[in-house]
């Protein structure tokens, strides 16, 4: 049984239920099981028996300006009393504004005032939820002239302030470094590690722009080397974590996303004994 | 510019505005904002289109898909999300589809868009047993003719001007033709079907809350030979109906 987990699709449910596959847990997208009924629903309450599950959401908009929507938060809230999740996560980002849900997770300028905000929306969402949640770091395409903190001084603050855990997402890292020119190792060693309560793995895409490369976060292909490569040095610094693989467009056959979590469980292990060989020689 | 100002600026440009514009956000990005934002935009249009695709997907099919992506831009240039749980996307899409004059050749398109719109209500909606025909049989037969049945949560009537159901199965242009349409999910499967004019006209006054009694009146006054048992059977095996109420004595 690999300890990685997968993130669950509807086209990969049915395959799920009949063959059980070992995988350490399995991470669904809130909304998509914040309906009243259906067979959704009742399919995630035969595998919570077998899986441990993760609700991970894309929705709450822990960045927006004007607060939570109350709705959705006792919505998600219901998910957690239904499901008892083993972690619960959201972004740090924003996708309302105007009561208008934009599907996509939005920049947020690393500002004093944003900080009180999200801060303030994490809190509000721990409370409410009865239970500490994972922010996780967000991929970028744009930065803020206004920002005064470096994203994961923001990430720190957030989760000192609010008593909130962190979802590293390694490919987040990678794909926010190359396109701000940032070192993504050093993003890595300026978050507290104590406060890593999972580890995010996916695909990106290339994209030539303006003469400029791009990396766009697709979830559309397997982990590259370079995403290898950070996560073996996030684990090697912070032991092992919970990790997900994560894959949402072009979906492959389930066993090629089981190949992935197996992949991530040697890469965990590699880094595991080099750490560990380095420390004895030491 | 204060964080709300700035992010109803940034809403506005991702989904309003023909082409993203960095002015006035406050973005940086080696002199790349206005690419680098058309990411964002991207991202946004595209994944909502998808999501109107995967909801809608006969429709798509009848209006040509170059088509109905374009119709889906401009629906949700008008009408984004009201919430984040996106399996409520799409509700008023039929109806603004129906004024859309770039379709108002087409007017069957709505009507599609109608029927599988009630589709994903059925699928998403509350789970409950459907009506045991055995607890219909435990009550006295006089007490029958005044009982009023409750629709199920995930129960759909829907009348149209065109024969969707053979529509809907063949993906081929509906024909002109009124049609009731029953569309229920007593357990996980939504389930379809096609009801005559007079079983239409019971089904009709049944979801009304008319009692059994009143209910058949009125389909008989448009079908004499109606098969009453036969519409109750097919409503039972249906799942149209989760409970029932007895008139409380006056």
């Amino acid at each position: 049984m690999t300890q990685a987990g997968i993130g669950l699709r509807h086209a990969h449910v049915v395959q799920v239920l009949n063959e059980r596959p070992a995988v350490g847990f399995l991470e669904v997208h809130s909304e998509n099981y914040m309906s009243e009924g259906g067979p959704r629903r009742r399919a995630l309450f035969e595998l919570r028996h077998d899986y441990a599950v993760s609700l991970h959401g894309v929705g709450l908009s822990l960045g927006s300006a004007e607060g939570l929507d109350s709705a959705h938060l006792d919505r998600l809230a219901g998910l957690v009393q239904d499901y008892e999740p083993f972690l619960v996560s959201e972004h740090l980002s924003w996708s309302v504004a105007e009561a208008h849900y934009l599907n996509d997770l939005l920049p947020l300028p690393y500002t004093e005032e944003a900080l009180t905000l999200v801060v303030a929306n994490v809190q509000r969402c721990q409370e409410r939820l009865g239970r500490q949640i994972l922010v996780e770091n967000p991929s970028s395409y744009v930065t803020f002239a206004e920002s005064t903190l470096s994203e994961p001084a923001f990430l720190a603050e957030v989760a000192a302030r609010s008593g909130c855990g962190l979802l590293l997402d390694v490919n987040n890292i990678y794909v926010t470094a190359q396109n701000h020119g940032l070192d993504a190792k050093a993003y890595i060693e300026a978050l507290p590690g104590d406060a890593v309560g999972e580890i995010h793995l996916a695909g990106h895409r290339r994209e030539e722009l303006e003469g400029g490369v791009l990396l766009i976060d697709a979830h559309d292909r397997q982990v590259c080397e370079g995403v290898w490569d950070l996560y073996r040095f996030a684990i090697a610094r912070l032991g092992r974590r919970p990790t997900l693989v994560e894959w949402d467009n072009s979906l492959p056959p389930l066993e090629i996303l089981l190949g992935e979590a197996a992949e991530a469980d040697r890469q965990a292990a590699a880094a595991l004994e080099t750490a560990g060989g380095l420390r004895g020689a030491a | 510019m204060a964080l709300h100002d700035q992010q109803r600026a940034f809403a506005a440009t991702l989904l309003t505005a023909d082409a993203a514009d960095p002015a006035g956000l406050g973005i940086t990005a080696d002199g790349r904002e206005a690419a680098r934002l058309a990411v964002y935009r991207n991202n946004v249009q595209v994944s909502l289109i998808g999501v109107l695709e995967a909801a809608f997907p006969v429709t798509a099919k009848l209006c040509g898909l170059d088509n109905f992506r374009f119709a889906a831009s401009r629906y949700l240039r008008g009408q984004p999300p009201a919430e984040a749980r996106l399996l409520t996307y799409g509700d008023g899409f039929p109806a603004w589809l129906s004024a859309f004059k770039p379709a108002a050749g087409q007017p069957y398109l709505a009507e599609m868009a109608r029927l599988e719109w009630a589709r994903n209500e059925a699928l998403f909606a509350a789970d409950a047993d459907p009506l045991d025909a055995s607890l219909l049989s435990s009550l006295p037969p006089e007490a029958i003719g005044d009982l009023v049945l409750i629709p199920h949560p995930a129960a759909r009537l829907l009348q149209s001007g065109f024969s969707l159901h053979a529509a809907w199965q063949s993906g081929e242009v509906p024909k002109a033709g009124a049609e009731t349409l029953l569309i229920t999910r007593p357990d996980l499967q939504v389930l379809q079907s096609a009801l005559a004019p007079g079983a239409g006209v019971l089904a009709a006054a049944l979801f009304d809350g008319r009692s059994l009694t009143e209910a058949a009146e009125q389909a008989l006054a448009v079908a004499p030979d109606l098969d009453l048992q036969a519409c109750l059977l097919h409503h039972l095996t249906s799942g149209s109906f989760s409970r029932y109420q007895l008139p409380t004595p006056t």
